[in-house]
């Protein structure tokens, strides 16, 4: 088990070293002469007007809670799965109760319309 | 005793959750504070990697900072003039003084320190706490179970999470309560009726050509056809 996060491990520092060494050659070796215009942010050669941070539509915060929602069954529904051969029937109706209370959610969600994009 | 590499991996791992979480709370950027919480979500992923618990790992990974990261960062993008603002904390100095007394408790608790604590002779600490002989504190004999995980252990745990002797209730509660939050919020932030949508753009339409027209009259400006002004007023 741990072996095999050994992998995740490596991936992820190499992922680090090639960004780290790239960004800090670049730091040491680029002559460094900024002016206004430079530290513009690049926006098609266009000047940018106004403040780049905008507000975004508080839709995507319901649907990120959808995928909460999906995200705890899946994760839940996971190691159940894992003991599947040894369930007793009160814990597969369990099981169903479980995912069809989180079926209500997203039935709510859906008839409330919150799930359409306008 | 030598160092291991699970030492070492584990000691690297510290470092980086304590600088992400040192950083969370003394950032004044909110949503750099966000991005340093899912660094620090990751360490901990990495601690439960340590501990043989490749589940825990990925559900550490999925809900922290597959959703809630996420949800975070959505509401800092979501608030209005977020970035623009400077949050102030003046409860700072006495929150970093309790968290230092917890940390003393903490390792007073779990920690080798053994303090003996004679109380018999102070005339009203004695009453107070009943002490007839010295207290000891700390150096709790804690029962560490050195056992690796069992090789099964995602399957007991998916058993014990429908057993009714077990984890069941909270299993199913779990499910109640994410109904309870998605009703929440939807009730709050829901898509609005198209009527509700129209009429408030009217209204809007009808402030700006109200202040365009305003406008107009402060620079003394002759009277642009109405096409124009709604042209104006639509941008």
């Amino acid at each position: 088990m741990r072996t095999d996060f050994a992998f995740v491990g490596v991936m992820m520092v190499t992922a680090a070293l090639l960004m780290g060494v790239t960004l800090i050659a670049a730091a040491l070796l680029r002559p460094k002469k900024p002016n206004p215009a430079k530290l513009e942010t690049y926006e098609c050669g266009m000047s940018t007007v106004g403040d780049t941070w905008v507000q975004f539509r508080v839709q995507y915060y319901i649907l990120a809670l959808v995928f909460v929602l999906f995200d705890i069954e899946a994760l839940l529904l996971f190691p159940i799965a894992f003991a599947f051969n040894s369930l007793t029937l009160f814990a597969v109706a369990n099981v169903v109760l479980f995912v069809l209370v989180l079926l209500l959610a997203l039935i709510y969600a859906w008839r409330k319309g919150a799930l359409d994009w306008e | 005793m030598g160092i291991t590499v699970q030492q070492v991996i584990f000691v690297c791992l510290a470092a980086i959750v304590l600088g992400a979480a040192l950083f969370v709370v003394t950032t004044r950027n909110l949503f750099r504070g966000a991005l340093m919480l899912a660094l620090a979500f990751l360490g901990v992923a990495g601690f439960y990697v340590l501990l043989d618990l490749g589940l825990f790992a990925v559900a550490q990974v999925m809900i922290y900072i597959g959703a809630i990261s996420i949800l975070i960062i959505f509401s800092v993008m979501l608030t209005c003039g977020m970035q623009a603002m400077i949050p102030r904390n003046a409860q700072a100095g006495g929150v970093a003084i309790l968290a230092a007394l917890l940390f003393v408790l903490l390792a007073l608790v779990f920690g080798p320190v053994r303090l003996t604590l004679d109380l018999t002779g102070v005339p009203l600490l004695s009453t107070l706490f009943r002490t007839e002989t010295p207290r000891v504190v700390g150096d709790v004999p804690w029962r560490y179970n050195t056992q690796a995980v069992a090789e099964t252990y995602i399957s007991d745990f998916g058993r014990a999470l429908v057993d009714i002797n077990q984890f069941l209730l909270p299993f199913l509660l779990i499910a109640f309560l994410v109904d309870v939050v998605l009703a929440g919020a939807i009730l709050i932030a829901r898509q609005r009726k198209p009527a509700e949508v129209l009429a408030e753009q009217q209204e809007i339409a009808a402030e700006e050509a109200a202040e365009a027209a305003a406008l107009r009259t402060a620079e003394g400006a002759p009277a642009m056809p109405s096409t124009a002004a709604a042209t104006v007023a639509d941008h």
